[in-house]
């Protein structure tokens, strides 16, 4: 695990940071190790540290935590049984576990018992950042989120620095009242130009449909996704106030966005911190759908053999497997193929759960294993519709030296009707 | 002192145990959160919610959800099913056989202190003597549909033991993780059942069980049979059959006492995690 902070560090566990659905799951675990086979950074971490290595699994992270619990609350009668209350070394070693995952939730997908693990890892996390056990890179990332309002730590105004390429800059860019949709653009689109192409395909594309939007240019501030599965989740309660009453005073009836995490807070955490929107709020992949179905953009063709990547927390998060396949299928004469793992069971790109910020090797390892898949396919485009998995894609080809594009289902979609 | 009165001392002492360590482990579920409520709720409002949303929930549509999700994925495991047909059978033949003898278990030794038609064999100071084939049955442990059962169970239950004993050290499948504690609820498990194939052959050799009766326990009248060429009298068998039954009353105290506090625990708690999901699954509030 990279550095961690060097603090008051506290060896007791506070049990209230866990629900009581997720301490009966502590006791429902089977130890079956089902989970271990389908671990994403388990199976690419390095094999020389074994140790460590295992500390990763599912299977661990759940004996460890049932372990201290047991140990921490029953004192000898949990002790005559194994079971040790949490200290210094046990602690590193299990928060080595709950940040070397990129919560992916393909453990949840196979536990016989169907643990929510996606939920309990990021509990285990709070745990960690409240014993203050946790990658010092986490302090970094919430004074950047906390000054900044984003993640790069370039200045919040420079938002739409990514419209400057646009053949002609839509006059509704900035915060126009009335707009009836809201384009959340996410930190990694805003910021990061590897990715600028998506919502310069995104944009031209509600142009042609004819949508009434605009974005919420320097007041869009991070959605809180990094913060919440680092553990800090009680930091994105601001933000979340922040960027509903910026939505909301637009007047807009819809948000939509082209990245799975922000679309997973907006729709399902913020509900839960700010109570009823009054808007909806949509995937790019279901808005591109639903414009498809109503005949307001048409598609030409697209000539080469693609396939797709279900971001985590597009597909097992939020359930969305069918919206992107609707569109890809309504392209003509598209050739696409599916890699072997798909739908539920698709492999990471391992640009997940803030990960590549504490062990980018181990990131990158993860999406060059996602690459090797979509190379297999005979695919000359790898098309996902999140904008973290295309960075974490690209860069993964680039190192594995995989001669396959990835794209943006925006971007296929925007291709797709210049034909 | 009687053996059963010895028996039923013990057995209703370390129940008591089983009862405290299974407080303990509500008092611990109790600390965690209740959406809904703050933090730091007492436990005693937990509890109240809780029992609240557990009533609403039967009294609900989602019971049916619930109850098809216990029968099929909590206890009939389609999904390891579908998984791998072996590992399935190996966790079946464990769970069920285990279970079923539990029960039978219980029946039995309900049956032969309270409803007992032999009176003077009960240790209970009430009893209500019921004349009925089953119960006859049921009080006599060389009753053939009583001793096939026992004994076929047990069998099952070993046969499951062996293949996942087999899997966990011979074949060593990659995705297991062996540690101490599931080596050693295996091992209870194993001198469990074996102790009571043994126990049933020392009782055949010392109450003089015929043959004709016997031989509806084929495994212990095989065993009973080979011991039988030692040179020991009938009373002596008497005295092992005495000390081997608190060894084997022992060995399954010990994991009665082990079970709240192991990995063995999950055999109750992973059928009401999968009902409890599918209900949440469902759109309901688990």
């Amino acid at each position: 695990m990279s550095e961690v902070k060097e603090r008051e560090k506290g060896t007791r566990l506070d049990i209230s940071h866990f629900t009581g659905r997720q301490v009966l799951e502590l006791l429902a675990c089977t130890r079956c190790g089902e989970c271990i086979q389908w671990c994403p950074t388990y199976t690419q971490y390095p094999v020389d540290v074994e140790a460590e290595r295992d500390a990763i699994t599912p299977l661990d992270k759940i004996t460890t935590l049932r372990s201290f619990l047991l140990g921490q609350y029953t004192g000898p009668l949990g002790r005559l049984f194994g079971h040790r209350a949490p200290d210094d070394a046990g602690l590193e070693r299990y928060a080595t576990g709950a940040y070397g995952c990129t919560l992916c939730g393909r453990c949840q997908v196979v536990c016989p018992v169907g643990i929510n693990t996606r939920e309990l890892w990021i509990a285990m996390r709070e745990q960690l950042v409240d014993l203050d056990r946790y990658p010092a890179i986490m302090d970094h990332l919430r004074e950047t989120v906390g000054t900044y309002h984003n993640i790069s730590g370039d200045p919040n105004e420079t938002r739409t620095g990514w419209s400057a390429n646009l053949a002609e800059v839509p006059a509704s860019l900035d915060r126009q009242k009335g707009a009836e949709v809201v384009y959340y653009l996410g930190c990694v689109s805003a910021f990061y130009p590897m990715v600028y192409s998506i919502p310069q395909a995104f944009v031209p594309i509600m142009e042609q449909a004819g949508v009434s939007w605009t974005t919420l240019g320097g007041e869009e501030w991070c959605c809180g996704f990094p913060l919440t599965i680092a553990g800090m989740g009680a930091d994105t309660v601001e933000l979340a106030r922040h960027n509903v009453a910026a939505v909301r005073e637009i007047g807009a009836r819809t948000v939509v966005t082209a990245c799975p995490s922000c679309y997973h807070t907006w729709r399902h955490e913020y509900p839960r911190l700010v109570g009823d929107l009054g808007f909806q709020v949509v995937h790019s992949t279901e808005f591109l759908r639903d414009l498809i179905r109503a005949g307001r953009i048409t598609l030409q063709g697209f000539k080469d053999p693609i396939t797709y990547h279900d971001p985590c927390d597009l597909g097992r998060t939020s359930g969305i497997y069918d919206a992107p396949r609707e569109i890809i299928q309504a392209i003509p004469g598209i050739q696409f193929t599916e890699m072997q793992d798909h739908h539920e069971y698709s492999l990471c790109c391992g640009g997940g759960g803030d990960v590549e910020m504490a062990n980018a090797e181990l990131a990158q390892a993860v999406g060059q294993q996602r690459m090797l898949q979509a190379q297999e396919t005979g695919a000359k485009m790898i098309v996902t519709a999140c904008q973290q998995c295309k960075r974490t894609l690209l860069g993964a080809a680039r190192r594995a030296k995989i001669r396959i594009r990835t794209i943006d289902i925006s971007e296929l979609v925007w291709r797709a009707m210049q034909g | 002192m009687e053996r059963l009165i010895i028996f039923w001392i013990v057995h209703l002492a370390l129940l008591g145990l089983f009862g405290l360590e299974m407080l303990i482990l509500a008092w611990i579920w109790l600390g965690a959160r209740v959406p809904g409520l703050p933090r730091d709720a007492w436990r005693g409002r937990k509890l109240r919610v809780i029992v609240g949303r557990v009533l609403r929930g039967i009294f609900s549509r989602r019971i049916g959800t619930f109850v098809k999700a216990l029968v099929l994925d909590g206890l009939v495991h389609r999904q390891l099913f579908r998984t791998d047909k072996l590992r399935w059978f190996a966790h079946s033949a464990v769970f069920w056989s285990f279970l079923l003898l539990g029960i039978l278990s219980t029946i039995t030794g309900m049956t032969v202190e309270f409803l007992n038609p032999h009176p003077e064999h009960s240790q209970s100071p009430i009893v209500f003597p019921i004349h009925h084939p089953l119960i006859e049955a049921i009080v006599n442990m060389d009753h053939p549909v009583t001793a096939v059962l026992n004994e076929g169970l047990s069998l099952i239950l070993l046969l499951g033991l062996l293949l996942i004993v087999w899997r966990r050290y011979v074949q060593r499948d990659a995705q297991l993780r062996t540690r101490g504690p599931d080596t050693a609820i295996l091992v209870l498990l194993v001198v469990i059942m074996v102790g009571g194939y043994m126990l049933e052959a020392f009782r055949f050799l010392a109450e003089g069980v015929p043959a004709y009766q016997a031989i509806f326990g084929p495994l212990g009248y095989g065993l009973a049979l080979l011991l039988g060429f030692l040179p020991l009298s009938q009373e002596a068998w008497g005295g092992i059959h005495f000390w081997f039954f608190f060894a084997h009353f022992a060995s399954v105290s010990l994991l009665l006492f082990y079970m709240p506090f192991s990995k063995f625990f999950h055999t109750v708690m992973s059928p009401l995690v999968v009902a409890l999901n599918a209900v949440e699954e469902s759109g309901g509030a688990a």
